[in-house]
């Protein structure tokens, strides 16, 4: 009760404190928000940006079969697997009577980071749903807009429109799959229609369970899947290796991409009819700059701590010097000061993180990710929390009680 | 016989400065007893604040033993000696050393906040002493809102709070008006009167002078030496001894 009391007292004093406190609130308010969207940044380029930073695209020119890729894949997991984390590709298997495509994701061989899987799935397209939601499990999909169906029911031609909450049901005998619509992309399918050379209207994204049950299932077609002659290959993502921390050190990442498209390159003739697609990447100094901005941020927010602790000393140290005079016990002259040295820290970083989390949610509109929370939780409070409290507790019992006699 | 409640025995502090080891206080013994208004009087630099420190257990001699109510400061913590400060002295310091961020009443609070009782006895006390120190109208200002008198009266308050058995003031009314400065001295011969055992240190001879029938002892210092000592008020157990 009495730690509670001195703490509320410290923190009401730090409260009082309005002009320096109010400046030191906006100087932890700048560098939490600057770490939190430093982090988000990097953040979403190792999630849905991650072929901007680590991906080369390689998509057939004509119609390409699951069955024709095998021995090229394994000669560029051969020549470049040191430098890559992963490789995805894209499959399409055409139903309907070539009115609908339905496309899927998955992993050649073991992928190191089979959760980029997602993240792939959401960046070949749709990567901008305009209802619903990405899928999240199995038999969910999310279709293009205007999806439609054409089937001719007792003599009539129908067509069947589908939207969110909708589900499409694949029967052949006795197999029944439903996939329930869980979004709607505006995704130009365009060029999905030119790589299968299929003239379909009508696309559904679904994860690869899902594709695998309708193509054995429904469609009956004989596995392995991946290798099946029925299914067509749409695209090839090839995800080279690398953290942040190495781009900035070493430029790994930007490395291993040039090395890859290198090698492509000089064996263009071998892995036709593939050829790289050029996507929007992320430039090595853009990137750089955000990671060095982030630990810029950090190292601010741990000065700023530091600073705020010896100001706190400096300012309180004949408050400090007369507690202890007025018998205060060691613990609760620690307690003290710490709270007010933890208000303005707390406040800062609250509010940091608030602003930071609205401006990526409404202005950058970059998916949550609790990864960048953890780590600003770490870098920017418990880090200069430890730090201020180790400094404040000790030089405030290194302040005599007899200096409450001193003259001002 | 009352045995003493402060005592210290052949007493010397030095300090290391530019020109060596200088001795603050120097072979300084006083016995202080239950009841007693002590004043230590000298010119500034006579070692009176190092006294205060010394009687107070907020410094240690170099020499010599101090002994605080019964227990030697030697064998105690700076915990112990902190909840001997706390429950046993209280303190009024020249600036009135007040919090400017707190208000009034909690500043008189202040020396209770570590401890146990209950907040809303804390207030209780506080604000009884408030009306009786006539200041509960002003229970809710800072301290940057008063004059020196008040305020130095409310570092009076917060003194009393604990109820301690002996209260040291270093140049108490220093800083205050003629009025204000009455006021404060005729709190601290109350509180003497009431029983408790007054510390004072001061540089002033006019104020000596008018306490003087009210004094048990006056130490006069010199270049940290007593070269005085008066007992202008004899006590009971000073016939006694």
């Amino acid at each position: 009760m009495a730690y509670f009391r001195v703490l509320k007292k410290g923190f009401s004093l730090a409260i009082r404190a309005r002009g320096r406190s109010i400046i030191f609130v906006i100087l932890f308010i700048l560098a939490t928000t600057s770490t939190i969207l430093q982090l988000s940044r990097i953040y979403s380029y190792e999630t849905h940006d991650l072929l901007r930073l680590k991906g080369v695209v390689l998509e057939p020119h004509t119609p390409m079969r699951a069955d024709a890729i095998k021995e090229k894949l394994s000669r560029i997991v051969n020549d470049l697997g040191d430098i890559l984390s992963g490789i995805y590709i894209v499959y399409g298997l055409n139903l309907l009577d070539d009115q609908l495509l339905i496309i899927s994701v998955n992993a050649y061989g073991q992928p190191k980071f089979p959760e980029n899987i997602k993240w792939v799935v959401s960046e070949f397209k749709p990567t901008t749903l305009i209802q619903g939601r990405y899928i999240e499990n199995p038999r969910e999909g999310i279709v293009n807009k205007g999806f439609h169906l054409n089937f001719t029911a007792y003599g009539t031609p129908m067509t069947v429109h589908l939207t969110v909450g909708d589900s499409i049901v694949f029967q052949a005998g006795y197999e029944v799959l439903r996939v329930k619509i869980v979004g709607i992309t505006s995704s130009d399918i365009s060029g999905f229609k030119k790589v299968s050379g299929i003239p379909f209207e009508s696309v559904l994204f679904i994860d690869w369970s899902t594709f695998k049950e309708i193509a054995t299932d429904i469609k009956n077609l004989p596995g392995p899947i991946e290798e099946s002659p029925q299914v067509y290959v749409l695209r090839i993502i090839l995800v080279v290796k690398g953290s942040a921390l190495s781009a900035l050190l070493k430029g790994d990442i930007f490395n291993y991409r040039e090395r890859v498209k290198e090698y492509l390159d000089a064996n263009i003739h071998t892995l036709s009819p593939l050829s790289i697609v050029s996507v929007e990447e992320i430039i090595p100094s853009e990137y750089q700059s955000i990671v060095l901005l982030l630990i810029v941020s950090i190292i601010f927010q741990i000065i700023v701590a530091g600073i705020y602790a010896i100001l706190v000393i400096r300012l309180r140290r004949k408050d400090i010097a007369t507690l202890r005079a007025l018998g205060w016990e060691s613990k609760y002259v620690k307690v003290f000061v710490v709270g007010e040295f933890l208000s303005i820290l707390f406040i800062g970083f609250i509010l940091g993180i608030t602003i930071g989390a609205l401006y990526d949610a409404f202005i950058l509109r970059i998916p949550f990710n609790i990864i960048p929370y953890i780590i600003v939780l770490f870098s920017n409070l418990l880090l200069p929390m430890t730090i201020g409290i180790k400094y404040t507790s000790s030089a405030a019992l290194s302040i005599p009680p007899s200096e409450a006699f001193r003259r001002e | 016989m009352s045995e003493p409640i402060i005592e210290a025995i052949k007493v010397t502090r030095e300090f290391s400065g530019k020109r060596g080891r200088v001795k603050a206080i120097e072979n300084f013994s006083l016995k202080i007893y239950p009841g007693d208004f002590i004043v230590i009087y000298g010119p500034s630099g006579a070692g009176k604040t190092t006294a205060l420190n010394l009687l107070a257990g907020m410094d240690r001699p170099t020499s010599g033993e101090i002994i605080l109510f019964r227990r030697n400061v030697k064998d105690l913590s700076e915990e112990d000696l902190a909840k001997i400060r706390r429950e046993k002295i209280g303190f009024i310091f020249q600036f009135f050393n007040l919090i400017n961020n707190l208000t009034v009443l909690e500043n008189v609070i202040i020396p209770l906040l570590p401890t146990d009782r209950s907040e809303t006895d804390m207030i209780a006390r506080a604000e009884e002493l408030l009306s009786e120190l006539k200041l509960i109208g002003k229970k809710n200002r800072f301290p940057t809102e008063l004059s020196g008198g008040e305020q130095q009266r409310v570092a009076v308050a917060r003194a009393l709070i604990t109820d301690p058995e002996v209260i040291m003031a270093d140049e108490p009314v220093a800083q205050l008006d003629e009025k204000s400065a009455e006021i404060v001295i005729s709190l601290l011969l109350r509180a003497n009167r009431e029983g408790k055992t007054i510390i004072l240190a001061t540089a002033n001879q006019a104020l000596v002078n008018k306490l003087k029938q009210n004094i048990s002892k006056i130490i006069t210092l010199e270049r940290g030496k007593i070269v005085s000592e008066e007992t202008p008020k004899a006590r009971k157990h000073s016939k006694q001894k």
